[in-house]
């Protein structure tokens, strides 16, 4: 059980995960200290979003990790002198991380930024970074259906493949990127797998479990990762799972950063409850599918980003709202815990619609605003009892008309 | 024509001329307020009404192609112009938009929503803009307004103009052609239009130019009047370049009896104030805005295909850091632009102003502060929102204290 210690200091937090998922989460950690200490020549290079294809920078040999870490408070602080107030707490933790004196060490590790234009915070946060970390910005269109926008993708994909070239002082042929695109979906199609263990009445691993795989991805190298992940899967895959009759629920909204996980911790650990979904961009959405391997790797790697899972910065909006509702079944959830950082745009603004789609399907929906503060944790935790609660309510009435049903069945 | 018609040399005479001279008797001032008036929510959707083709949107760089395309751009100003807070409750009761949000993107979709049973039912919008009207326009279309946005494509600084971005606006503003009409764009009607606003944006530029030298002559709130024509010109590019011409002579008169006495204390203001009552507050603490960058007056390319002119200036737009969050314009070099405009008046300070919870325009504000320290320029930041109540009495404070210092 986390203790509010732990929820006080997220990052020297015993890690709440299944001693299963120890040695990875082993791993990661020592792939962190190396990407700052070690003294092995290779250009290390940051991503702050997952439209990011880390496939180009394998293949240019770079060390790289996608930056996506939930700040302490004095990294928001620093970032909030910029900011003020008015932005999320993730683009602020982005721009704390980079403070010369006080950020975080991995982020100073960074040679140079990458940044696709996601949300304009990130955008104008890292137009701020610019003057503290050698940065490249790249565009991201939004209209996903139309062919000139996924033409003009290719393009900005191509640029990054030159632009990573010249960090790494040596060509990236199209041979080497086809290669790294087959093994970054060899990587994809095991996390999917081990997601698809949580559509089983007892998943073998809770949510917490989960995004330390997702971690995983973002910090290892992919052969390191597959390696590791392997044996854990085929072990997990024969697990009979725990916990059954708790209720299911899938988080979905704005991306949880690395470190905030004090909803997750309450959910599962406090209140008992199994997080079998995410529909955000740090949990199952990105691995939702896989870049061609065949034709023009550049063209593939444009397609494969634009057609995964839609985040609600893309048009229209209607692709993230079905994404979601079809996700949320697939996954038979009971109910749906809808996050927005606040001020995040993308899906605060937007939040009556998703919610509204949640609930033309049937499904309950708890929303939270939140940021990394942790004032909030004691109302946090009453809100989402009481929702559990209704749920558990719920799932009793259902449970009991089908006896009755069967009986009625019987009878006749 | 005011002042050739008065014939009276002491009006001529900066020593002796009142202050706000051509504030009342301007001819140019005149055409400039009879333009705006007839610019307004009310009276655009009367002429869509008729049958005249107008959308909202459109009116910024993009302007030209619709005007090429005989329609009329609603400034989204309009959508805030009046009934603002009403709008905002809108937005944030029905459409449940977090009371964080600025008053602009709430504002915006709250009038929109009252608006939906009017006849302006298109709205153009370019992808590379703020995140919070992005969300708010898809929740327009719920009531049932077709929203076409160009895909999002910035160039991030000067040297990340790439020649695959120009390309790719250019089929965009090819798609936007054929939703406006039905029709493939017609390039040499696109030429026409940039040329129009070019001569537009000359005049706009000699106005300022010479405006900055008479800083009392055009009204704070009647100059922002032509910094927005300059987008759009009202929808009547002659009229407006006629104002404009007006004001040059007037300007160009009073310039010919060489220089004011510098009796006031020369500020620069970046962006612009949200109420007329603060600049009047500027003024009344003696200091005269004698640099100002908001929309800047840059002409667009006529050396090369129309499209691909109107690609080039919003892409050097936005790696200049001018023409605002709207065109996505990076937070980072308007601050260039300001310290330009300082050094070549002269200025003493600069007011920074930006709406309230613009999370893009505080983060330029911020850099500006740091900035302005390291080469000390005096600099004040202002917050308004786009209700147009008058300003609290601790903002007026600050301005007024503010010169009080530089003085
Ligand atoms: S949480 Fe929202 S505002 Fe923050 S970086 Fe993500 S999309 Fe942008
Ligand atoms: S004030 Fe800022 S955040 Fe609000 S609509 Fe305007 S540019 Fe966007």
């Amino acid at each position: 059980m986390a203790t509010h210690a732990a929820h006080h200091a997220p990052r020297k937090a015993p890690p709440s995960i299944s001693p299963d998922l120890m040695p990875i989460h082993a791993l990661i950690e020592a792939e962190q200290e190396a990407f700052i200490k070690e003294e092995d020549g290779l250009k290390r290079a940051g991503y702050f979003c997952s439209y990011t294809p880390p496939e180009l920078l394998n293949a240019a040999g770079l060390r790289h990790a996608r930056l996506f870490k939930a700040g302490t408070p004095a990294i928001v602080s620093n970032g909030e002198r910029y900011t003020q107030s008015v932005f999320c707490d993730f683009s602020k933790s982005c721009i704390g991380g980079f403070d010369k004196d006080a950020g975080d060490p991995f982020y100073l590790a960074v040679d140079k930024l990458y940044n696709f234009h996601t949300c304009a915070s990130m955008k104008r946060a890292t137009e701020v970074l610019d003057s503290m970390v050698p940065t490249t910005m790249l565009n991201l269109p939004r209209l996903r259906g139309e062919e000139s926008s996924r033409a003009f993708f290719r393009d900005e994909i191509a640029h990054f493949r030159d632009d990573v070239a010249d960090l790494a002082g040596r060509p990236v042929t199209e041979d080497d990127v086809r290669e790294q695109i087959v093994l970054f979906n060899k990587a994809r199609r095991l996390i999917r797998k081990f997601s698809d263990l949580r559509k089983r009445p007892k998943p073998p691993l809770s949510g917490r479990d989960f995004l330390e795989l997702v971690r995983g991805f973002y910090y290892l190298k992919p052969d390191a990762l597959l390696a590791a992940y392997e044996p854990l899967y085929r072990k997990l895959s024969r697990s009979r799972g725990k916990g059954d009759g708790r209720p299911r629920l899938m988080i979905s909204g704005s991306e949880m950063a690395d470190g905030d996980r004090r909803l997750v911790e309450l959910i599962e650990e406090d209140i008992g409850a199994h997080i079998v979904a995410e529909d955000h961009c740090t949990g199952l959405r990105p691995f939702t599918y896989t870049v061609c391997e065949t034709g023009d790797p550049f063209r593939a790697l444009a397609d494969g980003y634009l057609d995964q899972a839609p985040c609600a910065r893309m048009k229209p909006i209607e692709d993230p709202l079905d994404f979601s509702g079809q996700l949320a079944q697939e996954y038979a959830v009971d109910g749906v815990v809808y996050v927005y950082l606040k001020f995040c745009a993308c899906y605060g603004a937007t939040r009556s619609a998703f919610i509204g789609r949640f609930q033309e399907l049937g499904i309950p929906v708890l929303e939270i605003s939140s940021d990394y503060s942790h004032s909030d944790i004691g109302q946090l935790k009453t809100r989402v009892e009481a929702f559990i609660e209704v749920l558990n309510e719920k799932r009793f009435d259902r449970l009991l008309a089908a006896r009755a049903a069967e009986a009625e069945a019987a009878a006749d | 024509m005011g002042i050739v018609r008065t014939q009276d040399k002491h009006l001529l005479d900066p020593a002796v001329r009142p202050r706000g001279f051509g504030r009342e008797t301007s001819e140019g001032l005149r055409i400039l307020d009879e333009l705006a008036a007839g610019y307004t929510f009310d009276a655009l959707e009367k002429l869509a009404a008729d049958g005249q083709s107008v959308i909202w949107g459109g009116q910024n760089w993009d302007s030209p192609l619709v005007y090429a395309c005989d329609t009329i751009p609603v400034s989204f100003e309009q959508l805030w112009a009046e009934e603002s807070r009403a709008s905002e409750a809108i937005a944030e009761d029905l459409f449940q938009v977090p009371s964080e949000f600025c008053s602009m993107a709430k504002a915006m979709l709250g009038r929109l929503h009252v608006g939906r049973a009017k006849s302006v039912k298109r709205i153009l919008h370019f992808g590379s803009g703020c995140e919070p009207i992005h969300s708010i326009l898809e929740l327009t279309k719920r009531d049932g307004y077709d929203v076409q946005t160009i895909d999002t494509v910035s160039a991030f600084k000067a040297q990340d103009k790439r020649d695959h971005a120009i390309r790719f606006l250019v089929t965009e503003l090819e798609r936007i052609a054929v939703w406006l009409t039905g029709k493939p764009v017609d390039h040499d009607r696109v030429a026409e239009q940039i040329h129009l606003k070019n001569t537009a944006l000359r005049k706009v530029h000699r106005v300022l130019e010479l405006r900055s030298r008479h800083p009392f002559y055009i009204a704070g709130e009647q100059t922002k009047r032509i910094f927005v024509g300059s987008l759009h010109q009202f929808g009547k590019p002659q009229r407006f370049i006629q104002a404009m011409d007006l004001l040059i002579e007037e300007l160009e008169a009073i310039d010919a009896l060489g220089p004011e006495p510098l009796t006031y204390i020369p500020i620069v203001l970046a962006g612009s104030v949200g109420n007329v009552k603060l600049f009047e507050a500027i003024e009344e603490s003696n200091a005269g805005i004698v640099g100002w960058v908001y929309f800047g007056s840059h002409p667009y390319r006529e050396d090369v295909p129309p499209l691909e002119a109107l690609a080039h200036f919003v892409l050097d737009a936005q790696s200049r850091g001018d023409l605002g969050e709207g065109v996505g314009s990076s937070v980072a070099y308007r601050r260039n632009l300001v310290e330009e405009e300082v050094r070549k008046t002269g200025a003493r300070g600069v007011i920074s102003s930006s709406v309230t919870g613009c999370p893009y325009a505080s983060l330029m504000q911020q850099l500006e502060r740091d900035h302005f320290k390291k080469v000390g320029i005096p600099i004040v930041t202002l917050e308004t929102d786009v209700h147009k109540e008058p300003p609290t009495e601790e903002q007026i404070t600050r301005v007024k204290a503010f010169i009080e210092m530089l003085a």
